[in-house]
């Protein structure tokens, strides 16, 4: 576990900083992320995919769950795709996973234009659905959907993440 | 949902930008459907978000307190036989 923490916890720390926007919160966040992934270790060890990314996807739902609950509003763990976490999804990502540093996402990031960049960085950071960014945003719902697809396609492009072959 | 409906929420649904309705349907519906694909390779790239946050360096206690708090947990019981324990991987990771 010192290993983990070692590995990731800056990386775990910045992003539930950026979430919450608050230290403390953060912490709790992290902390709370590190005993998940530990009391269900012995389900994560039949799994596959790297543990870093198992770890960050629990952090940033950890986040958005703190977020959220500020907010008086209904946890995301009840939204996100399957229990845990989607296994097809972690070993397409593990395939590009150490080329996404910091510096490579912002820049294709910066690459999607404004409105689906935006859309994005709300759903995903701002842990909002998308008609609550409909809303925020006062933008037609087909669009929000739109915006968050077409966005995340071109993303995965410009990842490099791979079609997978079969189910 | 059909299979245009579903399309539609491929994005919000690998953001976790789904009610949880949607998402019911969403998963009743990949049942048999090829957008698991498409669904599956939008998450990944989700995943890949957690990167576009700085890294900041936590509290210097905040280690400490994670591992006490593991240490103070019940041991894990693993009932079936592991090819690769997690924290070995986590080893083949960090080195």
């Amino acid at each position: 576990m010192d290993d983990l923490y070692a590995l990731v916890g800056r990386r775990a720390f910045g992003l539930a900083f950026r979430v919450l926007g608050d230290g403390a919160a953060a912490e709790d966040a992290v902390q709370d992320a590190f005993l998940y992934l530990w009391r269900g270790s012995a389900k994560v060890d039949g799994a596959r995919g790297r543990v870093d990314s198992l770890l960050m996807t629990l952090v940033h739902r950890r986040s958005i769950d703190a977020l959220r609950a500020r907010q008086r509003r209904e946890p995301i763990s009840d939204v996100m795709p399957d229990d845990a976490v989607d296994q097809n999804a972690v070993e397409l990502f593990d395939e590009v996973a150490d080329s996404l540093t910091h510096e490579r996402v912002v820049e294709c990031m910066a690459s999607l234009p404004a409105d689906q960049k935006l859309t994005i960085e709300l759903a995903y950071f701002g842990g909002l659905t998308h008609t609550e960014i409909s809303e925020k945003t006062d933008t037609p719902l087909g669009t929000v959907k739109s915006r968050l697809r077409l966005g995340l396609l071109r993303l995965r492009a410009e990842f490099g993440i791979p079609e997978k072959e079969s189910r | 949902m059909n299979c245009d409906e579903v399309r539609d929420l491929t994005g919000a649904y690998a953001l976790g930008s789904v009610s949880p309705g949607e998402k019911r349907q969403i998963e009743d519906h990949l049942e048999d459907c090829d957008l698991h694909d498409e669904i599956a390779g939008l998450t990944a790239t989700a995943m890949g978000l957690a990167s576009a946050s700085l890294q900041l360096e936590p509290p210097v206690d905040l280690g400490g307190r994670i591992s006490a708090a593991i240490h103070s947990e019940p041991d894990v019981v693993v009932t079936r036989p592991i090819a690769r324990p997690i924290w070995q991987r986590v080893k083949r990771i960090a080195s």
